[in-house]
C-alpha cells in the first residue's frame, strides 16, 4: 500500500498544477480582455451610438414563492431604462400570495390570451394582463420547476429575444443596455450572460442598486471573493474561445427562435441555466452554426446569497448536481468532431476538474494530513504542500481582487479593499475545503440517485 | 533524491507564490490611490465644463478654459455626452460646436480615427459628424464602406449630417448592401436626410435591387413621399412579384392608407404565404370597408397564429366595426381559435384605450 504512495502524491500534485495551471491562463486571458473592455467603456456610455440597435425584448421572470420579493423586483423592472420591452412573470403554482400581491398592484386582469404550447409546459391556469401598466402580463401556471416556468413565459413573448431574471435579482437603470450589447455587436451572438455580484449588504432603492458595501458576515464576505473569481476571470477567460458553460439564471439574454429550436429549458434537472447553455453548444456544433454565447464583464446584476452554512450548503449541493447532470445530459459535446474550444477545452476541464476534482482535492488532503500523522511525510513536505494549496489561492483570489481594481473598483472605500484582501486570505482555511466535502457529498446524492432510479426502473421491467 | 527535488522546487515555488500574493497587494493599494486621485480630477473638470458647455451661450464673447492635454479625451466624451442631449437647441448646439473647434477636439477626435479600438473610432466618427467637419470625408467615406456594421452605419451617419445632397449617392447603395444594419437606424438617418433628396435614388435602387434585398428595402419607402412610394409599389406587385417582396409592399401600403388599392390587396388575402396573408389582413385594418368584414372574419380560422391575431387586430381596428358587432362575430364563430383570439384582441384594445 505505502508503495503506492508516491505515485498518488504525483497524482495530486500533477492535479494541482494542472488545475491552478489553468486559472492562471484564464487569469492573464481576462486581464487582456479587461484592459480592451475598460478602454471601450467610456465610450459606449454615450447613449447615441447605440441607440437603434437596441432590440426588443421580454423580459421573463420564473416566481415560486416569492411574495416578498416581487414587487420589488417588478418596481425595479418598471425603471429600466430601455426603448421597448415587456414584462412576463410566470407564477409556478406559488403557494403562497405571489399572484395575489401582484393583482392588487398591479391591478391584473385576467387576459384571453391564445396561447401558443411551442414549448410544453405544465398546464397554464390563466394569463393576466396589467391595467396600470400595458407591459406587464402574468401567467399563472401550474408548478413545473424554474425551467418549466421559463418556458410558459416563452411561450407567450412576443419580442425575438427574452431576457430571464430572477425573482429577488436587483438590477441597475441600464442593466438591459447593457447586456444586449454584445448582439448589437456581433449578430452571430445566440445568449449573452451578465456579471452577478452579492447584494447582501449593498444599498438599493425602490428595488434598484444604489452603493456597493460590504456585509458583516464572513460567510458572504467569503462568497464575494467567490463571485468575483468566477466571473472575473473564470467568466472572462472563456469569454474570447466562445467556451462559456453556464449562464447564471439570475439575468441572461438569448435569442428565442434558439432556445425554442433546442426544446427550451429542461424540467428534469436541479441545474437548468447549465444544461441549457451546454445543449446550445452541443447542438449549435452538431448543426456546424456560427454562433457566441458571450457575457458582459460590466457587474449589472445583483443577487442575495446565503448568510447561513445550512442554506449554503443546500445551495452548493444544488449547484453541483446541476453541473454534474448537465454534463452527463450533454456528454456528446466532450470532444466534439467540431473542434469548438467549449467541446475540446472548457467541457474537459469542467469535467475533470469540477466533476470528479472534489474527490482528488479531498483525497489529496487526507494523504497529506494522515501521511504526515502516521510518519510518511515530513513535516517540511507537509508545510510545503499546505503553503501550495492555501498560497495559490490566496494567488487566484488576490489577482481576481487586482483585475476588479483594474476594470470597476465597485467597492468604493478603501477599508473595502484590506476587508477583501483579508477574506482572501482567511477563506483558504476551512471555507474552501468545507465546499470541497459539499460537492463530493453532491456527487454521492447524484450517484445514488442515479443507482436508486436504475433498479426502479428494472424492477418495472421484470415486472412487466 | 527524486522526491527531494520535489520538495524543492516545491519550496521554492511557494516562496514565490507569496511574494507575488504581497506584490500584488501593494498593487493593488497604489491602484485605489491612483483612482482616488483620477476620480477628483475628472469631477473637478466635470464641474467645470458642464455649466460652460450647458449655459456657454450667453457669454459667446469670453474664451473657454485651456484643456490639458490629459483632459482631452474625458473632455470628448463629456462634450459628445452634453451635445446629443442638446441637438434640438440651435444656440446651445452652435455654442458648443465653437466651443469644441477653439478647444481643439476636433484634432483630437480626427487622431482618434486613426486608433485601433472600434469604440474610439466610433466616437471620432460621431464627433465628426456633430460638427459637420468635411475635412475628413474620404476617411468616414473609407470607414462607411468597412465590414464592421456599427462602424459603417456611424459613419453614414456623420457623411449625412455633414453633407447631406453628397452623402445620398454613397449611402444609399449602401443601404442596398449593407443587411447589418439595423431598418431603425436605416430609417433615420434617411428621414435625416429627407424625402426630397431620397426619394428617387432609393426608389431606383429598390427596382434595380434582387428579391431578397427588395424585401428589405421595400419598408424604407415609408420615409419617401406617398407620390413616389406608391407607384413604386404597384410596378413592384405588377411585375409578377417574388412572394417574397408581396408583403413589405402590402405594408406600405397600409402605411399610406390609399383606398385605390382595395381591390390589389383583397386579391393577397388567400394568398399561399402565410406572410403575405398577415400583412394583407394588417393593411385591410387600415384601408379596408364594411365588406372586408366577412373576409377577414374567415382568416380568423386560418392555420396560422399571426394570420388570425391580424385579422383579429385589423376587425377591430376598422372604425366601422363597434364592440357589440365584434362580439356577435365572435358568437357566430364555430371554430374555438377563431374566438379565442378574437377575446384576446378585444381585451388588448379595451387595455389599451384605458
Amino acid at each position: 500500500m505505502i508503495e503506492y504512495l508516491p505515485v498518488v502524491e504525483s497524482f495530486i500534485l500533477l492535479y494541482f498544477i494542472g488545475l491552478n495551471g489553468v486559472y492562471l491562463a484564464l487569469n492573464i486571458l481576462s486581464l487582456g480582455g479587461i484592459a480592451r473592455y475598460m478602454q471601450s467603456r467610456d465610450v459606449a456610455g454615450l447613449p447615441h451610438l447605440f441607440s437603434g440597435f437596441a432590440p426588443p425584448v421580454t423580459i421573463i421572470v420564473p416566481a415560486y414563492n416569492e411574495e416578498d420579493h416581487i414587487l420589488n423586483t417588478l418596481r425595479s423592472l418598471f425603471q429600466l431604462n430601455y426603448p421597448e420591452c415587456e414584462i412576463v412573470v410566470v407564477n409556478d403554482g406559488s403557494n403562497d400570495r405571489t399572484l395575489d400581491v401582484m393583482k392588487k398592484e398591479y391591478s391584473l386582469a385576467p387576459f384571453p390570451e391564445a396561447y401558443r404550447n411551442r414549448i410544453r409546459t405544465k398546464p397554464v391556469r390563466a394569463v393576466y394582463h396589467s391595467t396600470v401598466d400595458q407591459r406587464l402580463r402574468v401567467v399563472d401556471k401550474e408548478n413545473g420547476g424554474r425551467g418549466d416556468a421559463v418556458n410558459a413565459g416563452i411561450n407567450i413573448a412576443r419580442y425575438p429575444w427574452f431576457c430571464r431574471v430572477d425573482a429577488d435579482s436587483i438590477l441597475q437603470k441600464d442593466s438591459l443596455l447593457l447586456i444586449v450589447q454584445p448582439l448589437i455587436e456581433d449578430p452571430t451572438v445566440v445568449a449573452c450572460g451578465g456579471t452577478v455580484r452579492v447584494a447582501n449588504g449593498c444599498k438599493s432603492k425602490d428595488g434598484l442598486f444604489v452603493e456597493a458595501d460590504l456585509s458583516r458576515n464572513p460567510l458572504v464576505l467569503f462568497q464575494i471573493v467567490e463571485y468575483l473569481r468566477a466571473f472575473l476571470y473564470g467568466r472572462m477567460g472563456w469569454s474570447p474561445m466562445n467556451a462559456h458553460l453556464i449562464i447564471s439564471g439570475a439575468f441572461g439574454i438569448y435569442r428565442k427562435e434558439t432556445v425554442v429550436a433546442v426544446g427550451g429549458y429542461r424540467s428534469d434537472t436541479v441545474g437548468e441555466d447549465m444544461e441549457l447553455i451546454v445543449r446550445l453548444h452541443r447542438m449549435l456544433s452538431d448543426q456546424r452554426k456560427r454562433y457566441r454565447i458571450t457575457f458582459v464583464p460590466e457587474p449589472i446584476c445583483w443577487a442575495e446569497v446565503p448568510d447561513n452554512l445550512k442554506q449554503l450548503k443546500k445551495q452548493r449541493i444544488r449547484w453541483q448536481i446541476g453541473l454534474v447532470e448537465s454534463l452527463m445530459m450533454n456528454r456528446g459535446l466532450l470532444f466534439h468532431d467540431s473542434g469548438t474550444f467549449a467541446g475540446w477545452l472548457a467541457f474537459p476541464f469542467v469535467l475533470f476538474f469540477e466533476w470528479f476534482g472534489p474527490f482528488v482535492e479531498t483525497l489529496g488532503y487526507i494523504i497529506i494530513i494522515a501521511g504526515f500523522m502516521l510518519g510518511f511525510i515530513s513535516i517540511q513536505a507537509f508545510i510545503t504542500f499546505l503553503i501550495l494549496a492555501v498560497g495559490f489561492g490566496v494567488l487566484l483570489s488576490t489577482s481576481a481582487l487586482l483585475l476588479e481594481e483594474m476594470s470597476f473598483h465597485l467597492y468604493k472605500k478603501p477599508w473595502h479593499v484590506i476587508v477583501l484582501f483579508m477574506t482572501a486570505l482567511v477563506e483558504n482555511f476551512g471555507y474552501r475545503q468545507l465546499n470541497t466535502v459539499w460537492r463530493v457529498i453532491a456527487v454521492y446524492y447524484y450517484l445514488r440517485d442515479k443507482v436508486r432510479e436504475k433498479l426502479a426502473n428494472r424492477k418495472q421491467q421484470i415486472r412487466s | 533524491m527524486h522526491s527531494d527535488l520535489i520538495l524543492t522546487i516545491a519550496h521554492w515555488v511557494s516562496i514565490a507564490v507569496v511574494a507575488l500574493v504581497l506584490f500584488l497587494m501593494t498593487y493593488i493599494l497604489f491602484l485605489r490611490a491612483l483612482l482616488l486621485m483620477k476620480e477628483r480630477r475628472y469631477r473637478d473638470f466635470s464641474m467645470l465644463w458642464s455649466p460652460i458647455l450647458l449655459n456657454g451661450k450667453g457669454n459667446k464673447q469670453d474664451r473657454p478654459p485651456r484643456i490639458n492635454y490629459a483632459d482631452r479625451f474625458s473632455f470628448l466624451i463629456l462634450w459628445n455626452t452634453l451635445r446629443e442631449g442638446k441637438d434640438g437647441d440651435v444656440k446651445i448646439r452652435d455654442w458648443m460646436n465653437s466651443v469644441a473647434i477653439e478647444t481643439g477636439i476636433d484634432r483630437v477626435a480626427i487622431r482618434l480615427l486613426k486608433k485601433r479600438s472600434i469604440r474610439k473610432k466610433l466616437l471620432a466618427v460621431v464627433t465628426l459628424g456633430q460638427l459637420r467637419d468635411k475635412s475628413q470625408w474620404e476617411i468616414l467615406y473609407q470607414m462607411a464602406l468597412s465590414d464592421h456594421a456599427l462602424l459603417s452605419l456611424a459613419a453614414a451617419q456623420a457623411l449625412a449630417r455633414i453633407d447631406r445632397e453628397a452623402a445620398v449617392p454613397i449611402i444609399v447603395p449602401l443601404i442596398v448592401r449593407r443587411m447589418d444594419w439595423p431598418a431603425a437606424k436605416v430609417a433615420s438617418i434617411l428621414g435625416g436626410i429627407g424625402p426630397d433628396l431620397v426619394a428617387k435614388p432609393l426608389a431606383d435602387a429598390i427596382m434595380e435591387a434582387p428579391a431578397e434585398e427588395m424585401q428589405r428595402l421595400i419598408p424604407y419607402l415609408e420615409t419617401c413621399h406617398d407620390a413616389i412610394a406608391l407607384p413604386v409599389v404597384h410596378r413592384i406587385l405588377n411585375d409578377p412579384p417574388h412572394d417574397k417582396v408581396i408583403g413589405p409592399c402590402l405594408y406600405v401600403i397600409g402605411k399610406f392608407r390609399d383606398k385605390n388599392d382595395l381591390k390589389l390587396v383583397r386579391q393577397y388575402l388567400t394568398h399561399p404565404r402565410w406572410h403575405v396573408r398577415a400583412h394583407a389582413a394588417a393593411c385591410l385594418g387600415r384601408i379596408g370597408t364594411k365588406e372586408d368584414e366577412a373576409k377577414l372574419a374567415a382568416l380568423l380560422a386560418d392555420p396560422e397564429w399571426w394570420v388570425r391575431y391580424r385579422a383579429a387586430q385589423a376587425i377591430v381596428d376598422l372604425s366601422f366595426s363597434s364592440l357589440e358587432r365584434i362580439r356577435q362575430l365572435k358568437e357566430y364563430r364555430h371554430d374555438r381559435y377563431a374566438r379565442d383570439i378574437l377575446e384576446q384582441v378585444i381585451v388588448e384594445k379595451r387595455l389599451i384605450r384605458q
